[in-house]
């Protein structure tokens, strides 16, 4: 007997039960599914989370402050700051050329003037009882100023829009306590996109009565993001904060009237370091040069376990499933080998070897594993969809960034199908070896 | 408890941790026009000062007006005016700053300070020559240059008439009448219409709107002597259609 023959067997042993049959595929098709389901949940997890932290991301950004270190704890998580220290283009070298750092980059700080729209004549005319006449207050804000190219290395997260163009002097993105000094809705961050602000920076001028000057300029905002790389409610290029700060350090202190000057020329240094496991060694570089650093790096052995957690939580409930499905397999063999041992007595009397009946119910398990593997491979790549689709549904109404599940993992597909085969040949063996190795004459005598 | 929430707000800002772009599509940012660089020079009246409240002086002076409608989202504005500088102090005050910044635009608003001062016309002629020219840059920038509004209707100068305690004025300091200080205006307002036209600068003719913007009184701050936003908005409403004209002209 070909393995065609044994095919052709399988086949029709599989139509004459059909309930069964189905019931059978159901079974792997529910372990298969729930396992694709859950590989490709952990898949992203791992990815996203652990990759991210694992090549050092943005989530694992150091930030350096323009500060001594704390001498008690300079490595905790938030250590508290030391006595001011300038942090200026040598400290950045300095930093720039430690070992393991992959990336330095300068962070400036600027004190502005709001003023929020309306701007220019469509302000409501003033009528004299109220000189706010509804219209948000000006007040006063930081912007803060990065090389925007390397954004993908900051712990910048767009909730919505995109981030100004690099080297724009008329582009912001703001962040959502700039939607609730507009008394807008941070879960619909989209509302601002788009609109103009008018930004001044202040000047004290050095004569008799201190003075102050303003330097005005309009920008558009073109994102909404989450920011950690400094405290400020605008994130803009470092030409655009550059220049306000150029201007304001061109006039002179103005500590009496709540303008300082700034003391050091870059308010902090976000450092990237090479590898996650580098962490702690650049800080601790950082700590030598002198300044403070602060990083989440508890925080992310944490979460590092946590996700452990998870993989080994998920894998289980995987293989329970699994198992469960093979049972479900060996148990509907078992029952065919039983029906069929006048059949199996009848096929050894007229020829049939032990490896043809063997090939037969193996056949017949294949054809389970390879439909309910197709079947739960479809149905838990449907579920992921539908999960991160709920998902990123929730995190936006939150005003957080979605995430990306990607395409089909084509990987996760074949795995899903070719191991719900493999299992479902492994579950079979033992029936199927039975029923092989059962007498003829045994099997006929039963009749 | 709180390090799970910590690893919580982690894992979203990891897997939020996008690249430019893709949550929402990039708003609709118009073109943000020319680089332009304006300066204001003057006195109060372009400071705001009238405008009590914080809020009004940062978005109603005429200068923040015309600034925000006049010209385009690329243009930066330096508001260089000090409150009470004649045209003579303005040229260290005012001048020498601006001339760093490179003005493409300028506006120059001299006026009741020097004529409260008492320099003569010939002088403010020549002191206004001076910025307008050092300003104007051979040609580089568009300079606009506002003339003296009669003050004879103003509520602080006819308090100053009739010696009334609402006068701003020092103690003891007398004005002149009416039909005097209307005179003096004119030789003032005479002699920036022959400065603009030897230096090429644009007229913003205040003088020529003064009865409308006088004459009612939601157009004058509570002090009797500076605009009220209504008053900011009809001098802005000036320069900018003297601007426009000016651009259209180039």
């Amino acid at each position: 007997m070909s393995w065609r023959d044994g095919l052709l067997l399988a086949l029709r042993s599989v139509l004459r039960r059909p309930a069964r049959t189905a019931l059978t595929v159901l079974a792997v098709a529910l372990g298969s599914g729930l396992l694709v389901a859950l590989a490709a949940i952990a898949q992203v997890a791992d990815t996203r989370v652990i990759g991210e932290l694992g090549k050092g991301g943005p989530a694992t950004a150091i930030k350096v402050a323009a500060a001594a270190p704390d001498p008690i704890a300079p490595d905790s998580d938030t250590p508290r700051a030391g006595a001011p220290r300038a942090l200026d283009d040598a400290a950045l070298r300095a930093i720039r050329g430690a070992p393991s750092v992959q990336s330095a980059t300068p962070v400036l700080a600027q004190q502005v003037i709001v003023v929020p729209p309306p701007l220019g004549r469509s302000i409501p005319a003033f009528d004299g009882t109220d000189p706010d006449r509804g219209l948000v207050q000006p007040f006063n804000a930081v912007a803060v100023g990065v090389d925007l190219n390397a954004v993908g290395s900051l712990p910048v997260t767009l909730l919505a829009g995109r981030i100004p163009a690099a080297g724009s002097v008329t582009e912001v993105a703001v962040g959502l306590d700039y939607l609730d000094r507009l008394h807008l809705d941070v879960k619909r961050p989209e509302a601002v996109l788009g609109s103009e602000v008018e930004l001044g920076t202040p000047q004290v001028q050095a004569t008799g009565d201190i003075r102050v000057r303003a330097r005005w300029t309009r920008v558009a905002i073109t994102g909404v993001v989450a920011q950690q790389v400094g405290e400020g409610t605008f994130l803009a290029s470092s030409q655009f904060v550059g220049a306000a700060r150029s201007w304001q350090t061109s006039g002179v202190d103005g500590t009496a009237v709540g303008l300082p000057l700034p003391s050091t020329k870059y308010s902090g240094v976000i450092v990237v370091a090479s590898s996650l496991d580098d962490i702690h060694t650049v800080r601790a570089e950082i700590t030598t040069l002198g300044y403070s650093t602060s990083a989440p790096e508890h925080l992310v052995a944490t979460v590092q376990r946590y996700l452990h957690v998870v993989d080994i939580v998920l894998g289980s409930i995987g293989l329970i499933a699994l198992t469960i499905a093979a049972l479900g397999i060996a148990n509907a063999l078992l029952a065919a080998v039983r029906e069929r041992r006048r059949e199996i007595g009848v096929l050894k009397a007229i020829g049939a070897r032990d490896r043809d009946v063997l090939r037969w119910f193996l056949a017949e398990a294949l054809f389970s594993g390879v439909a309910g593997g197709v079947l739960g491979t479809a149905a838990g790549l449907g579920a992921v969809a539908a999960t991160g689709a709920v998902v990123n549904g929730y995190l936006v109404q939150q005003g957080l960034a979605g995430i990306d599940l990607g395409g089909i993992p084509l990987l996760t597909a074949l795995i899903g199908v070719g191991g719900s085969a493999l299992l479902a040949l492994l579950a079979a063996a033992w029936p199927a070896l039975r029923a092989a190795r059962l007498p003829a004459r045994e099997a006929v005598g039963v009749l | 408890m709180a390090a799970t929430a910590g690893a919580a707000v982690l894992l979203l800002a990891a897997c939020g941790a996008s690249s430019p772009g893709s949550l929402h599509p990039g708003p609709a940012v118009g073109d943000a026009g020319r680089a332009e660089v304006y300066v204001a020079l003057g006195a109060s009246e372009t400071v705001g000062t009238g405008l009590n409240d914080e809020a009004l002086r940062l978005r109603d002076t005429w200068a923040q007006l015309f600034f925000n409608e006049a010209l385009p989202r690329a243009a930066t504005m330096y508001n260089l005016a000090v409150p009470g500088i004649t045209t003579a102090a303005a040229q260290q005050s005012e001048v020498a700053p601006a001339l760093t910044l490179h003005p493409t635009v300028a506006t120059v608003f001299f006026t009741i300070d020097d004529l409260v001062a008492g320099v003569p016309a010939t002088d403010y002629e020549t002191n206004l020559e001076v910025i307008v020219h050092a300003v104007r840059q051979g040609g580089r920038a568009i300079v606009l240059v506002g003339n003296a509004p009669h003050i004879d209707q103003l509520p602080a100068y006819r308090a100053c008439l009739s010696g009334s305690a609402f006068c701003p004025l020092a103690k003891g300091f007398s004005v002149p009448g009416p039909a005097a200080v209307n005179a003096m205006v004119d030789a003032y307002n005479a002699a920036v219409a022959r400065v603009v036209a030897r230096e090429g600068a644009v007229l913003v003719d205040v003088a020529a709107h003064a009865a409308d913007i006088a004459n009612d009184p939601a157009n004058i701050a509570p002090d009797g002597l500076h605009p009220s936003p209504r008053g900011h908005a009809a001098l802005a409403a000036l320069f900018l259609g003297a601007y426009q004209a000016a651009v259209q002209r180039r």
